[in-house]
């Protein structure tokens, strides 16, 4: 099931962006041109991945609405960091090298401009 | 487990209205204080010139070992979520998290611990309590705090307990679980000052290690030393304050230990059962005991772990199979030990939304450890949950 989740100037380079689709959280990652989809869900403390590459994320409370956080992408490798905890994950296969369990994956590309994405 | 638990995010969000909702208290939220600040308070000039051009002594027993660099892969600072020196820095951050009250530690780098100038010890010890009390104490927003102890010299203790435990917003007498043992008799001064108060003792995991050649030399890696080393120290010091009697002289004392993890809870309490009933005649000879005429425990050293000891939440490390969770929460008597904390803003910071996606974990025991427990432990007040 292919779904357009919007114009790829939506996903900024360096970036990961929540995109809800279908009732499902997808963390989706622009490395150098490059989309990746993956569950917005790292499973050791079950904390969003899709935070990072922001410095700050919105904790939407009585404070300063600016919770600091880890992680980083690895352009090279094409893995991350996560932003929490800094377990990393492959982008491509949602695969840890140090875990046997995965994050689901998405089949994601851009077509004419848009991303689209393979539930 | 893969599968994304709906009351993790809501609309987008980390901290959602479920989690807001609920009364939290972090009983370990650090601060993170530059030398700088302290330097204002210290009183004496001689030491204040010390520090100010050699910096605070190492202690000999200070809280981080020499791995943390090395071990812990901290080369670009990512390891921290943010600083707060003060009431209003400290507000903010429970504003993110939904958090509703605090009770402040110090960084773990504040080197209280035995040095070869108590004196300027004692001055930093004091510089830190009367920093917290004029930047930090705001109860009225949820914001407590433990002040040190200057444990090294028991007279001195006393005397910085009387000077600042009648504090309104202190609400803990606060040290390390280093290589010494607080049941020592010479600690005796300290626990009479602060169950006088109605204080709990509040110690903060120590040193990385236990002052042995195996923990010393032998491990390259933060993960071993704080499930290995950090866990032998909590036994350690949780054990000597049970077998040498402290809470047969002190029923009243309250100690609660943060970051220490807390799945020692069943070991220490079951295998000490097991083992004093028999060897319960190694008891007579604890000086303390013999002090008060009795040959044996006054309970079974379990009891005391339930009654009188509390353990912080992070980090938690309960596996996500609810039966094996609520078979380890119910062996660690959870629901009267476990006190929540996030360790803020350290790198392993557990953030306030795992007690509502754990599975195992009922709403009455997660209320417990949210904010219950702490309520009672710390004599925070009723309108506390309001």
């Amino acid at each position: 099931m292919r779904r357009d989740i919007g114009p790829v100037e939506d996903f900024p380079e360096g970036e990961a962006t929540p995109v809800e689709v279908e009732g499902r959280l997808l963390a989706v990652f622009n490395v150098s041109g490059d989309v990746y989809a993956l569950q917005d869900n790292c499973p050791h403390k079950n904390l969003p991945l899709s935070v990072l590459g922001d410095p700050t994320v919105r904790g939407d409370g009585g404070g300063s609405d600016d919770i600091p956080t880890l992680g980083r992408i690895e352009h090279a490798d094409r893995t991350i960091d996560c932003p929490w905890h800094n377990l990393e994950w492959d982008l491509e296969t949602g695969e840890s090298p140090v875990l046997n369990t995965h994050v689901p994956t998405y089949d994601v590309a851009v077509v004419d401009g848009r991303v689209v994405v393979d539930l | 487990m893969n599968s994304q638990d709906p009351s993790a995010f809501q609309d987008g969000r980390i901290i959602t209205d479920t989690v807001r909702e609920h009364t939290i208290v972090d009983t370990d939220f650090h601060l993170e204080l530059p030398e700088d600040c302290l330097l204002p308070y210290v009183e004496d000039a001689a030491i204040r010139r010390k520090i100010e051009r050699f910096g605070i002594p190492d202690g000999l027993d200070s809280p981080t070992g020499t791995i943390i660099g090395y071990a812990n892969h901290d080369e670009d600072s990512r390891h921290h979520l943010g600083e707060a020196e003060t009431a209003d820095e400290i507000h903010q951050v429970m504003g993110d998290f939904g958090i509703d009250a605090v009770t402040v530690t110090p960084t773990n780098h504040l080197p209280v611990g035995t040095t070869n100038y108590p004196a300027v010890s004692t001055a930093v010890v004091r510089a830190y309590n009367d920093y917290v009390r004029e930047k930090v104490l705001d109860p009225g927003r949820g914001i407590y705090a433990n002040f040190v102890i200057p444990h090294w010299n028991p007279e001195t203790a006393v005397a910085e307990i009387e000077r600042v435990g009648d504090v309104e917003g202190f609400v803990g007498g606060y040290n390390y679980t280093t290589q010494r043992l607080w049941g020592n008799q010479q600690y005796d001064p300290i626990f009479s000052a602060l169950t006088e108060r109605d204080l709990p003792l509040v110690m903060h995991i120590g040193s990385l290690s236990t002052g042995s050649d195996l923990f010393e030399t032998e491990m390259r890696t933060w993960v071993e030393s704080v499930v290995s080393a950090w866990t032998a120290n909590q036994v350690a010091h949780v054990t000597n304050l049970i077998v040498t009697g402290v809470f047969d002289k002190f029923p009243d004392l309250n100690v609660v230990y943060l970051e220490a993890g807390n799945q020692w809870i069943p070991l220490v309490s079951n295998q000490l059962d097991d083992l004093y009933q028999v060897f319960s005649k190694d008891i007579e000879l604890v000086p303390r005991l013999r002090e008060l005429d009795q040959d044996y425990l006054g309970r079974m050293p379990s009891e005391y772990v339930y009654d009188n000891v509390y353990a912080s939440t992070q980090p938690i490390a309960l596996p996500r199979n609810g039966p094996e969770a609520e078979a380890i929460l119910t062996a660690c008597h959870a629901d009267e030990t476990f006190v929540f904390s996030t360790d803020w803003p350290h790198h392993a910071t557990d953030v306030t939304t795992w007690p509502f996606n754990q599975p195992g974990l009922d709403a009455d025991t997660r209320e417990r450890i949210l904010w219950k427990n702490a309520q009672e432990v710390y004599r925070l007040p009723e309108s506390l949950s309001a």
